[in-house]
């Protein structure tokens, strides 16, 4: 069992969408040479990719979580709960 | 002592004609006085009864029964509510309670020597009491810091998975996975199904906290009911829960579905909302939000690597203008010079005749003086020819990062912000190739088209061949 509950990986959403906009505040500020806007731009492209990712991460799935006598843990589909 | 020896000797006092030989007294068995009491007390007592008094020492016993005392004052007996009757009760008995209790039988208990009731019912005698036990509880936990503000975590801001502890029947969770579903739809879900009222539901509360932990793969956690009246909440108030709710490393929503009364699970979750719905909305961002913002953000970032190209553009052409014939500025003061040289010229014939002369003479003094402006015209001729090429190397280079710039922004861009059919090329170490003299025959390239890549290799250079296409001239 892992210590904390996986997170995201490298970068939560909430932090991708912070370097996101600090990429974009710098480069309409306008003062980067232009290969450094360049350099921004591909890093902020970077980015957004990633956080389409994990939009996309879903799975059209409830499931029950279940407990059986020896203490095991197992889960079954719960899409009867939503009836 | 003025004692006789004989009432010392037998240890009690002489009566007056008491018989000499040892006395014939009724005596009966131990096991036969506790079997009187009983059938008396099975005689006084015949039917149920109920008795007011304040619950202590409450102890649930591992084999489903619950010991504790009966108490009024000073004065106690000691209880027991059998396995089966414990799990019918409204509520989880603790000590302080002030209750209402209904005696089945009152027993003499032979090994012990020791009287016990049978509770066989209880009732919380007002809802003062069941919130005096309340208070006290909270007022430890308070103690232990396990409510302080500093103690709450973050929600994730969009997990990627969420655990719902609840009841399988009932509108919590059909609330819950309906707002789920509408906010951000085939996220998943995972349910830990628990009894949300009455005996035995704050330990599976508990557990069903704790499970979810175990499992590991959600990020945030809702727990809760629906509405109720605060018996039917009582199971949120137990230690069980609020030690579970504290010792989970995901956070925890508590939605016990009250407007009005705060359970103790409230106070210790990491949120507090009113209902499983709102808990549902709270956990999950909308995902129609989250991509707008996301493509908000996308046209500012493209809008800005624009406006600056464009910016560097612009400085060019301007550039471009001026440079395009350095010998204009000579030619304009050339011109100048002859025009005004010709009003002098007009002025002069208006003069009188003596004035003419005199002014003739300074005339021819002067131009004796002031060298020809010819070699100074052809210098500037020359300087400006030399300075126009050096600025057309200048501006062959930067029309050449523009390019390239174009054929990057191409490669990355789905809006094409500029030109197309540029081709990227960069040196193996990743760095763009901006002029032929950075080449050598047999240097490899790669070549980075608006679709696809290729490499090759440099078979000649040449110093002056220049881009074939010229990006700032569309």
């Amino acid at each position: 069992m892992s210590e904390q509950p996986q997170g995201y990986g490298k970068q939560t959403f909430e932090e991708g969408m912070r370097a996101l906009e600090g990429i974009v505040s710098r480069l309409e500020g306008g003062n980067l040479p232009l290969e450094e806007s360049l350099a921004a731009f591909e890093q902020g492209v970077a980015v957004l990719r990633a956080l389409h990712e994990q939009l996309g991460e879903v799975e059209r799935r409830v499931e029950v979580l279940l407990r059986d006598a020896d203490g095991v843990l197992r889960t079954r589909d719960g899409s009867d709960l939503t009836r | 002592m003025a004692r006789g020896p004989s009432a010392a000797a037998t240890g009690e006092p002489a009566r007056a004609g008491a018989p000499p030989e040892r006395p014939q007294r009724r005596s009966i068995t131990v096991r036969e006085l506790v079997g009187r009491l009983q059938a008396t007390l099975a005689e006084r007592f015949p039917q149920r009864f109920w008795v007011e008094g304040e619950l202590s020492n409450v102890k649930p016993a591992r084999n489903g029964h619950t010991w504790c005392s009966l108490k009024d004052g000073d004065t106690q007996l000691e209880a027991v509510i059998w396995r089966d009757d414990v799990r019918q009760l409204p509520f989880s008995p603790a000590d302080g309670m002030q209750v209402l209790a209904l005696v089945r039988r009152i027993d003499l208990y032979g090994p012990t020597g020791r009287l016990r009731i049978t509770i066989e019912r209880l009732e919380p005698q007002g809802i003062g009491a069941l919130y005096r036990a309340l208070e006290e509880r909270k007022a430890r936990f308070a103690a232990e810091g396990l409510f302080e503000q500093d103690r709450k975590r973050p929600l994730p801001f969009l997990p990627r998975a969420v655990g719902v502890a609840t009841a399988a029947t009932g509108a919590a969770v059909r609330d819950v996975l309906q707002v789920l579903a509408q906010r951000y739809p085939d996220r998943r879900v995972v349910v830990r199904p628990c009894k949300v009222q009455g005996e035995g539901a704050a330990t599976d509360i508990a557990a069903a906290i704790d499970d979810l932990n175990r499992d590991g793969t959600v990020d945030v956690i809702i727990v809760g009911r629906g509405g109720g009246s605060i018996e039917d909440l009582w199971a949120f108030n137990e230690e069980a829960v609020v030690r579970a709710i504290a010792r989970s490393r995901i956070p925890v929503v508590s939605a016990v579905g009250h407007e009005t009364d705060t359970t103790l699970a409230d106070f210790v979750a990491d949120l507090r909302v009113p209902t499983p719905s709102a808990a549902a909305a709270r956990v999950m961002p909308e995902r129609r939000e989250l991509e707008e913002n996301l493509a908000q953000l996308r046209r500012r970032l493209e809008n800005a690597l624009q406006n600056r190209v464009e910016r560097v553009r612009g400085r060019l052409a301007a550039a471009d203008k001026v440079l395009a014939d350095p010998l204009r500025l000579v030619t304009e003061r050339q011109l100048r010079l002859e025009t005004l040289a010709r009003r002098a010229r007009e002025a002069m014939r208006s003069l009188p005749r003596e004035q003419r002369h005199r002014l003739e003479r300074l005339r021819t003094r002067l131009g004796a003086r002031v060298p020809s402006t010819e070699p100074g015209v052809r210098t500037v001729a020359s300087l400006g020819g030399r300075m126009l090429h050096a600025f057309e190397r200048r501006l062959g280079g930067a029309r050449h990062d523009i390019a390239a710039t174009g054929a990057r922004l191409d490669a990355l861009s789905p809006l094409a912000v500029l030109g197309r059919g540029f081709t990227l090329a960069r040196r193996p170490d990743g760095r763009v190739v901006r002029e032929s003299a950075e080449l050598e025959p047999g240097d490899r390239l790669a070549l980075r088209f608006a679709r696809g890549a290729a490499e090759v290799e440099v078979l000649d250079t040449s110093p002056d061949g220049g881009p074939a296409a010229d990006p700032s001239r569309r």
